[in-house]
């Protein structure tokens, strides 16, 4: 099982906007394919459900070595919406890096901020 | 023994309150506007985005009966539980929750009245997700003398 740091130049973003960061390789290990996505998740107590998802693509095919580090850039959807909170349920952007192993995937999550676009003065 | 008038009252009585009581008001409301003929709420221009206003276009056809009429913009949030009964069986229900209400009232005139509402920047946007839900309405309401309360809505489409 590997471990990752997930690097990021900032952590708010509009949308359009293009997430530029990096996967660092802290502990090495077996891997079939590394990659990252950028999801929009809806949350309640119970339940779970990604409702967009912007895959990075595979950064490397093959085992991991500590060292070891990636660049991706995601682009946010222009028609991005943001983050809420409430009572009962929870919306939120999230990056995932996943590493693609036999037995139990690693995957290392970081949330970010997402502003939609402004609202047009003009109707 | 009570005659068969009084018991249908007793009976459609304990109906309306055991429907009124369960988990929201949901089932009354239908029926609240079911039996609204009288008032009818549209909006002027949508979508709209949090922090703008909406107008409200209330038409009221008859004043007869109708007391304290009132026009809001609500938010309900829908979201989905797991519920587990006494054998463990799980079921996944959909529970609502009010996230927003604002109400102004409007003149107990017949005609078209326009009122503007105000949809508060901090609320949630309109979405409708698997699990989650939040969904806007246009309300108008009134109340009315030995009968259910009058009440009709319209959807709002709010983005962010």
């Amino acid at each position: 099982m590997s471990r990752f740091e997930l690097q990021l130049e900032r952590e708010r973003f509009k949308a359009g906007e293009t997430v530029t960061g990096s996967v660092l390789v802290v502990e090495g290990g077996g891997s079939r394919a590394l990659g990252v996505s950028l999801t929009y998740n809806e949350k309640t107590e119970d339940f779970f459900d990604v409702a967009t998802s912007i895959d990075s693509g595979a950064l490397h095919e093959g085992d991991l070595a500590a060292g070891m580090s990636f660049a991706f850039e995601l682009m946010v959807p222009i028609d991005a919406l943001p983050n809420y909170e409430s009572e009962h349920g929870e919306l939120y952007w999230e990056l995932d890096v996943k590493s693609d192993e036999a037995g139990r995937d690693t995957h290392e999550r970081r949330r970010i901020e997402v502003e939609a676009m402004p609202a047009r003065t003009e109707r | 023994m009570p005659d068969l008038e009084t018991l249908a009252f007793i009976v459609f009585f304990v109906a309306v309150v055991s429907i009124g009581l369960s988990r929201s008001w949901r089932p009354l409301d239908r029926l609240r506007r079911r039996l609204t003929t009288e008032m009818r709420v549209e909006a002027g221009g949508q979508p709209v985005h949090r922090g703008e206003e909406v107008e409200a276009l209330v038409t009221i056809t008859s004043v007869r009966d109708l007391g304290s009429p009132e026009v809001g913009v609500v938010c309900t949030e829908y979201y989905d539980e797991e519920d587990t009964d006494s054998e463990g069986h799980k079921t996944r229900t959909t529970c609502t929750v009010l996230v927003h209400e604002s109400w102004t009232p409007v003149e107990e005139i017949a005609g078209v009245q326009s009122v503007r509402l105000t949809v508060p920047v901090e609320a949630p946007f309109s979405y409708e997700g698997d699990a989650l839900r939040y969904r806007w309405e246009l309300v108008a309401r009134a109340s009315r003398k030995h009968r259910l309360d009058a009440q009709v809505k319209t959807p709002l489409s709010v983005l962010p």
